[in-house]
């Protein structure tokens, strides 16, 4: 088990360090897409499997397509031929070469553990929900206030005086 | 387990309620919201701060997640006293045409982060003070944006969220090693395990290097200046004076709790950083021509002295921090209200533009005069006394060449700071700011803060209260 957990550490400080290196923002992109997914089976491996689902919906998935998206809307009409551009293929092998070590890494924890509920260890989403809403109730309550708080100022920011027209059709 | 244990909370409950019932308000009120919703939201946060005064118990809830005792009720109240004196002087600015639509917003992005702040101060374990200070940074970034018609401002705000988050994120890395060493996130936990190993006391630097950019410590402060500049005036006294004074509370409440037992090693650290936060802060306030990053400066300088009185270790040291932050509430307030007035009227900032003030405003130049004088720690005035406990909780701990290093400081803060005056008062000007009358609001603030620097400077009983309550002594 050690054995994984160095690997997949190894793949996370490497592809954190390429993101932070790399001067195009999609590629940048890919490789926290490749930290985050290898922080999730470091997290997996320290037996808390619910915490590395979280971790790959949330981060990996929601907030990172987010990320892909606004930078691609930023550079809308720019040029036709960006996409090509971002996505040959000397930029996306390795990422998708340390992914594939990481799912190999993942397939043979899980056939080392067994069954996920077989393993006395694990902190499954019960217990999870119980320690949220009973231990750090206070905790969660107050990041409930953190979020209102997150919204009316993203709707202060953004909040626009009323157009007719979307400013992705006005005539420059 | 009655619900009367969470009368414990009653700032972050009273807090909580009000932000909600603004932000009802907000919705209700039918027609020029602006009008209604300024007064009734500094009357709701009157009675919250006059309610804080009542006397309270002291214990803890959630396990111990939630703590209180006198002084930390004490430091809650400062700074309840620090942002009603702010909503006051923000009256005006917010019945700026430009501002109208969103008068709300900044009532409530204050209020969330005042209940960040009290959780904060009020923390018992990493977590929840982690949360408290997110709560306290976040919504301070789109306040600081808050003119989002204007390029500074703008800066201002993602120079403040981005360092912000850097800052976060470090202090993350230090709290995750004290919780890797000492298997708990619990401060009394913690503390009990705490043997001043290697891994700890980088932990502890990763730790202050958090804390020392909200409190603006010299080799963190860079982003001060630039952000105090950008933000609008009533934002930038909130954060020199509410989000400096809860980061003061919490981390002298951590050196003398959690990190106790690691004393000598974060007495070096406070040592260095104080002389050069003072050092440094001073000399590159002398240079300021725009009073806004004048006075950034000045606040800089103002957290190395507070240094001072943290570095004892001791009780004294307590009590004279909390007293010194509740004079430069005032005395910073004072500075401020009279910078809004003058700004919000002529759109001037500059020391040149306050050739010849006492002229045409002698009030306003009186006041400042006055504010400006208890900042440097000028005796007839409350700064003086102030930086004396300081100076006596230093020299108590026995550092004393600290404690010379701090007069020093205090005299070449005395030149900046007569710099201002002697503009107002001797500087002939071809073309003075016109003498004008303040409406109420701009005048009642500045009011509270002419009598909050001579009270607490004349009346030595504040400080005695301050120590009684906290400590029953």
């Amino acid at each position: 088990m050690d054995v994984f957990f160095y690997i997949a550490v190894a793949i996370a400080i490497f592809s954190t360090i390429m993101a932070i290196s790399r001067r195009n923002a999609i590629h940048a992109l890919l490789y926290l897409i490749l930290s985050l997914l290898a922080v999730s089976v470091v997290f997996y491996l320290l037996s808390a499997p619910f915490i590395a689902a979280l971790e790959v919906i949330i981060y990996a998935g929601a907030i990172m397509v987010l990320f892909i998206f606004v930078v691609m809307m930023l550079n809308i009409g720019l040029e036709k031929s960006m996409e090509k551009k971002w996505l040959n293929p000397r930029m996306w092998i390795i990422p998708s070469l340390l992914a594939g070590i990481l799912l190999v890494v993942l397939f043979l924890a899980l056939s080392n553990v067994g069954s996920l509920t077989e393993n006395k260890g694990d902190i499954l989403p019960k217990q999870v929900g119980i320690s949220l809403f009973s231990t750090y109730l206070l905790g969660v309550e107050i990041a409930g206030i953190l979020l209102m708080a997150g919204v009316i100022g993203a709707y202060h920011l953004s909040s626009q005086n009323k157009k007719v027209t979307h400013r992705f059709l006005e005539k420059k | 387990m009655g619900l009367e244990q969470y009368l414990l909370m009653r700032h972050e409950l009273v807090l909580t309620l009000i932000t909600l019932i603004i932000l009802i308000a907000e919705l209700c009120i039918k027609g020029d919201n602006s009008r209604k919703i300024r007064p009734f939201a500094i009357i709701l946060f009157f009675i919250a701060t006059v309610v804080g005064f009542l006397p309270l118990g002291e214990g803890s809830l959630f396990g111990g997640m939630f703590q209180t005792n006198g002084m930390i009720l004490i430091m809650k109240n400062v700074l309840n006293i620090g942002v009603l004196i702010i909503f006051i002087q923000s009256y005006t600015w917010l019945g700026n045409e430009e501002n109208k639509i969103k008068v709300s917003e900044f009532f409530l992005l204050m209020l969330s982060t005042l209940i960040g702040m009290d959780f904060m101060i009020s923390s018992g374990d990493f977590l929840m003070f982690y949360i408290g200070l997110e709560l306290a940074t976040i919504p301070i970034a789109s306040l600081a944006a808050y003119e989002r018609t204007k390029t500074k401002s703008a800066e201002a705000g993602i120079k403040l969220i981005l360092s912000s988050a850097l800052s976060s994120g470090i202090m993350l890395y230090g709290i995750s090693m004290l919780y890797g060493t000492t298997g708990s996130i619990y401060f009394s936990e913690v503390a009990k395990s705490l043997h001043s190993s290697n891994l700890q006391t980088l932990a502890f630097i990763f730790f202050f290097s958090g804390m020392a950019f909200k409190i603006s410590i010299v080799p963190f402060h860079l982003w001060t200046a630039d952000v105090y500049e950008g933000a609008p005036i009533s934002v930038t006294s909130y954060l020199s004076v509410i989000s400096k004074g809860a980061a003061v509370f919490i981390f002298v409440i951590m050196l003398f709790t959690v990190f106790r037992a690691m004393t000598a090693m974060w007495q070096d650290v406070l040592y260095i950083t104080s002389v050069l936060t003072m050092t440094i802060g001073n000399l590159f306030a002398m240079r300021q021509k725009n009073l806004k990053r004048f006075l950034a400066f000045s606040s800089i300088s103002q957290a190395g002295f507070i240094f001072l009185g943290m570095i004892g270790g001791n009780e004294l040291g307590m009590t004279s921090v909390v007293y010194f932050m509740l004079i430069y509430i005032f005395s910073n307030l004072g500075a401020f209200g009279v910078v809004s007035a003058i700004a919000n009227r002529t759109g001037k900032e500059n020391r040149d533009d306050y050739d010849g003030l006492y002229l045409t405003n002698p009030k306003l130049s009186l006041l400042m005069m006055i504010a400006l004088f208890s900042l440097a720690g000028i005796p007839p005035v409350a700064g003086f006394f102030g930086k004396f406990f300081l100076f006596t909780a230093a020299a108590k701990g026995g550092f004393y060449m600290l404690v010379l290093i701090g007069v020093l400081n205090t005299i070449i803060s005395l030149y900046y700071y007569l710099l201002v005056v002697k503009a107002m008062f001797i500087n002939k000007s071809e073309t003075p700011i016109q003498y004008f009358k303040s409406d109420g609001y701009t005048r009642l603030g500045l009011i509270i803060c002419f009598a909050g620097i001579v009270f607490t400077g004349l009346f030595s009983f504040v400080f005695e209260y301050i120590r009684v309550y906290a400590f029953g002594v």
